[in-house]
């Protein structure tokens, strides 16, 4: 502990002549009285020592938090909103399937063109000896010479809505449903007990976080977590229903919508995994939402079996703000890819 | 009940330091360094957690929050352990006291502390010798209270490390980013704002002292 007086420790010409607050105020230093006002304070701070009891929770909070074992998991990566379906997207779809069907009508005639215009020694030996692929001298030729096969790939945003059916027996967190839960989890040391608020807002499940709060939502709810007092203050009573399948190796996507009211989430992370809390995760994705509604869509491929997979967020509101935010989620889908 | 799905999602996110770390370096770590760490752990809560008490409380945080507060520095400097140097461990507890309480008062929208209750609740503080040191006290601390609310956040954190704490201003700056000249000038600041409330005071008391 330093006993430098602190007339000493800020003396005004240790102070540089420039600086974002260089002080407009005078008077940094001292009246001999109130210098030894704040000596005599400071010296019984000193000697102030916390309660006992807070020392003790303190210690026990810190061992704890020590000893709080670093399990990994896969570091989620960031989604990317897919927009919904507008007209300028349809005026790219049409344009882009007559330009398609041009190419298509067109191949013959380009091939030929083509054939005539390249001399033999620009010609690659496939050419040459007539070794096509399957797709044809036109195909090959075409990959050689337009610029329309080489293209990008298109985007997430720009990828076509799913088709196939969703693998959920029902839509998870309806307001119907009876199979899921979202609880206030703002001590994670512990397992969830206390049900959170929860609302809907046009068929999607909202709920409120006040500030640090942290809330776990998980459709199936497992029910060896369904205590009575739960079950008794739940806003659905609990009822099973069947979990999803699913296989390794297989490509799923799971698509919902997002958003928020008010101020945004410190941070929302959803993903699929084993419907028995913890909830371990097949996959999960940060999900950075907005205020409006966004479709998001999480692609992976399941790296093992799993017979009872459900579909599980978590939220919170840990970044200071002191309204509250509301997160909406709505149309979850599984589906195979 | 300790649940394993903390670290489950936690790691999805909420421990920005374990991503990018590999599930084998972390099992490597030798059982050994468990014992080491919660070694240096009792030890920095034995030396540190009354600074850390006081400095929670002269910045703004009620008595009935204190604990949390205390806790969840504890939390961040056992977080960030490895990366605190054993000599720098006070800065940056204090440093970091600083940083909770300004966002627990502004999470929580809390009021400054009322200066007779914060200061009542001194649990162990050292003891007068009479009624009127005792008295003389707590006039003392009532000042250095009100100065401290009337000081902006920034003075206030800066005056309760530099003056109160006696933090230097390089450790300062280090913690929280600034430079030394911008710690200099909000100490400078808040000691003109301490200078005229004691000022204020004692004017009241000489018009007092005559009236009476």
């Amino acid at each position: 502990m330093s006993s430098t007086p602190h007339r000493d420790r800020l003396a005004p010409s240790s102070l540089p002549a420039s600086g974002e607050e260089q002080g407009s105020e005078q008077g940094a230093e001292l009246s001999g009285s109130a210098a030894a006002l704040l000596a005599r304070v400071r010296q019984r701070r000193q000697e102030e020592k916390a309660p006992d009891g807070l020392r003790q929770r303190a210690l026990a909070r810190a061992l704890a938090e020590a000893h709080r074992p670093a399990v990994l998991a896969m570091p989620a990566p960031a989604l990317v909103p897919v927009a919904r379906p507008t007209a300028r997207a349809l005026v790219r779809g049409v344009a882009a399937l007559a330009l398609g069907l041009g190419v298509v009508l067109g191949a013959p005639v380009a091939m030929h063109e083509i054939e005539q215009r390249v001399s033999p020694e620009a010609v690659s030996p496939e050419v040459a000896t007539g070794n096509w692929q399957a797709s044809g001298p036109a195909g090959e030729l075409l990959s050689k010479h337009s610029p329309l096969f080489r293209l990008p790939l298109l985007p997430l945003s720009e990828a076509p809505r799913e088709l196939a059916p969703s693998l959920f027996a029902e839509q998870p967190f309806a307001q119907e449903s009876g199979s899921w839960q979202v609880r206030l989890w703002n001590d994670p040391t512990v397992e969830p007990e206390t049900p959170a608020k929860v609302q809907f807002e046009n068929g999607a499940l909202c709920v409120p976080l006040a500030a640090g709060d942290r809330v776990l939502g998980g459709w199936p709810w497992p029910h060896n977590l369904a205590s009575a007092q739960l079950q008794a203050t739940a806003p659905v009573a609990a009822a099973p229903v069947a979990a999803v399948r699913l296989q390794q190796g297989r490509a799923y996507r799971l698509s919902f919508q997002a958003w928020a009211r008010g101020p945004l989430p410190s941070q929302v992370l959803l993903g699929v995994g084993h419907k028995q809390f913890p909830f371990v995760a097949a996959a999960a994705a940060r999900v950075q939402v907005s205020r409006s509604p966004e479709a998001f869509a999480l692609d992976f491929v399941a790296a093992r079996d799993d017979d009872a997979a459900g579909v599980a967020f978590l939220a919170t509101n840990i970044a200071g703000h002191a309204d509250p935010t509301r997160l909406c989620l709505r149309e979850l889908r599984l589906s195979e890819r | 009940m300790r649940s394993n799905a903390v670290s489950d999602w936690s790691a999805s996110g909420l421990e920005p330091e374990l991503a990018g770390r590999s599930a084998d370096a972390l099992d490597a770590a030798p059982a050994a360094q468990g014992g080491a760490r919660s070694a240096r752990v009792e030890q920095i809560v034995a030396r540190h957690v009354d600074a850390i008490w006081r400095t929670a409380r002269e910045l703004g945080i009620l008595p009935r929050d204190l604990d949390d507060v205390v806790q969840e520095v504890l939390v961040v400097c056992v977080r960030r352990l490895s990366d605190i140097e054993p000599e720098r461990e006070r800065a940056f507890l204090l440093a970091t006291t600083s940083r909770v309480a300004a966002n627990w008062r502004r999470t929580r929208r809390r009021r400054p502390a009322d200066p007779v209750d914060s200061f009542d609740e001194i649990p162990e503080g050292p003891r007068a010798r009479g009624p009127a040191e005792a008295l003389e006290r707590k006039r003392e601390l009532e000042l250095v209270q009100a100065a401290l609310d009337e000081m902006n956040e920034q003075q206030r954190e800066v005056f309760t490390l530099f003056e109160l704490e006696e933090l230097t201003a390089r450790e300062i700056a280090e913690q929280l980013g600034l430079s030394e000249s911008v710690v200099f000038a909000r100490a400078q600041r808040a000691r003109a704002v301490f200078q005229r409330c004691l000022s204020r005071a004692e004017a009241r008391t000489d018009v007092n002292g005559r009236r009476g």
